[in-house]
């Protein structure tokens, strides 16, 4: 429903006046609008920004290389200077597009410096440069668009750029061949550490990293949970090395690791539905070490950490009163459970138990649904008292 | 103020940074250092950005070795393959004729060589001459 019709339908019951309808409509208006030209804004300047970089990639032989290199520095400080003057402006939407811009333009720099004295590089070490030049950026925008693509650029480019270093390599060989899921955890694990990080040091100045750290978290998180469901993602993340014998030392030691970081998220984050997810997985993970091996136990492990999760999570969304996205959450247990169904067919009575179980298991999801959807309607009873 | 200091900081960091990356680099480019010769041989890269540089591997066979010490190849020291950015146009034909080994068109790479250190790329000499140079000899009408 829209904001429209949900306006005139209230009108209608008597809930809102004709003219407070109006503020209401206005207020809406005048809000999509900024939302509309912030957007296309920012658009604009990722559109000259890839251009320049796309004029650079074909470098262009117009233009003799010292003079395409002066060219370009005097754009780059003339976009500094922009961004320097825009920031006096208050909420000025033109200092985080010059900003953009300029962290763009420092990319098409570094391939223009490459391009001209046909620098070599086998991995991504181009990028973790730019990552280098643009962190001090990180503290001078209000939003959250350079964030968002700076961090998986730079952790990326890290990896990357680690790997070629020879202690690193053997660390990761001994890990990965020593301890399940290694590449999911390790992924996890950073992600995580990270958020925790920017959240102590950047919360206060600037949120706008926290929210992208914790984007960044959430997703890394998530394809992680569906990798356990899914063995050909499994496969992927797993893909430099089958553990063939589980070393319990680095078992051990990385879930302690894991269970500080939840632990660090719940406490001083005071994020009890991040960290208690946190906490289901890492030890997940670490009993995984000892099950993973037996494709049947396997199967049920990713049964139970999904199910988990989003039983934590239903609690929380509930909780907190977002009825939708618990409405939404509760459709995907449901398609979770169906999942068992296709993953216990095997012979008849197999299947038979598959299908029984499921069914109960549906059962009592229906039950405890309405039970909340009982304490929804109370509570809201309770709110008008 | 603070807040402006870093705020200068920021912008200025990576121009200074890429400044004296460029410097460093067109000293080292244009000081009097050794340089060798190395042949090579087109080769397909299959890369996404193929078209805007040629990619080429030495060929060690056709190398004039007595340009190292004790007349070897120090192979080791070399990558097995290089990319030499060019125009656009001109990677995309150049690609096609240095694939084309019924043409027996020469090419050879130069580096700047100092030994038991990476080489560092320097020029693209194609029949003996400068690409540029060889470009503008195919280029020229003829009389």
């Amino acid at each position: 429903m829209s904001v429209l019709q949900k306006l005139e339908s209230w009108q209608k019951a008597g809930l809102i006046d004709a003219r407070q309808k109006q503020i209401i409509m206005d207020y809406e208006n005048s809000q999509s609008s900024h939302k509309l030209s912030r957007i296309v804004y920012f658009l604009a300047c990722f559109t000259i920004g890839l251009g320049i970089i796309s004029i650079i990639a074909a470098n262009w032989d117009a233009l003799p290389s010292g003079l395409k290199i002066l060219c370009d520095f005097i754009l780059l400080s003339l976009t500094a200077l922009a961004a320097f003057k825009f920031e006096k402006l208050p909420h000025s939407n033109k200092f985080e597009g010059t900003l953009l811009f300029f962290a763009m333009l420092i990319l098409g720099s570094i391939g223009l410096i490459a391009q001209v004295f046909n620098l070599q590089s086998d991995n991504l070490s181009a990028i973790l440069l730019w990552s280098v030049l643009t962190a001090p950026l990180l503290v001078q925008t209000k939003k959250i668009a350079l964030p968002i693509v700076w961090l998986p650029m730079f952790f990326v480019s890290l990896v990357d750029c680690l790997a070629d270093w020879s202690v690193f390599e053997n660390w990761w060989r001994n890990f990965s061949s020593a301890f399940l899921l290694a590449p999911m955890s390790f992924a996890t694990l950073i992600a995580c550490f990270f958020f925790v990080i920017f959240k102590y040091a950047f919360n206060e100045r600037n949120h706008q990293l926290v929210s992208a750290a914790k984007f960044w978290l959430i997703v890394v998180w998530t394809y992680s949970i569906l990798s356990a469901n899914n063995p050909y993602l499994v496969n992927i993340l797993s893909y430099i090395h089958k553990p063939t014998e589980v070393n319990y030392l680095y078992a051990g030691l990385t879930s302690v690791f894991f269970l500080i970081t939840a632990f660090a998220a719940f406490k001083v984050l005071s994020s009890p539905l991040l960290a208690q997810n946190m906490g289901i997985m890492f030890l997940m993970v670490f009993l995984y070490q000892f099950i993973g091996q037996n494709s049947i136990i396997r199967e049920l492990w990713s049964i139970v950490l999904t199910l988990s999760v989003l039983g934590v999570t239903l609690w929380h969304v509930n909780k907190s009163q977002n009825y939708k996205l618990a409405d939404f959450i509760s459709a995907l247990i449901a398609l979770r459970i169906f999942g068992i169904y296709l993953q216990v067919i095997g012979d008849l009575s197999m299947t038979g138990i598959g299908l029984i179980a499921s069914g109960i298991i549906l059962l009592l999801l229906i039950k405890l649904w309405y039970k909340l959807k009982q304490n929804r309607g109370l509570k809201g009873n309770d709110d008008e008292k | 103020m603070k807040n402006k200091k870093l705020l200068i900081f920021s912008l200025v960091f990576p121009v200074i940074v890429l400044l004296l990356w460029t410097l460093s680099l067109t000293y080292y480019h244009h000081s009097e250092k050794r340089t060798v010769l190395i042949a090579v041989t087109g080769y397909d890269p299959r890369d996404l950005l193929s078209g805007h540089y040629v990619q080429l591997q030495p060929d060690w066979n056709a190398t004039d070795c007595t340009q190292f010490e004790d007349n070897i190849c120090p192979k080791k020291l070399f990558r097995t393959s290089y990319r030499y950015f060019l125009p656009q146009n001109e990677a995309k034909n150049l690609e096609v004729l240095l694939a084309n080994r019924s043409q027996a068109l020469s090419a050879q790479l130069q580096f700047i060589f100092i030994p038991n250190q990476e080489p560092v790329l320097k020029d693209l000499f194609l029949e003996g001459m400068l690409w540029n140079d060889w470009k503008a000899t195919k280029t020229q009408p003829k009389e």
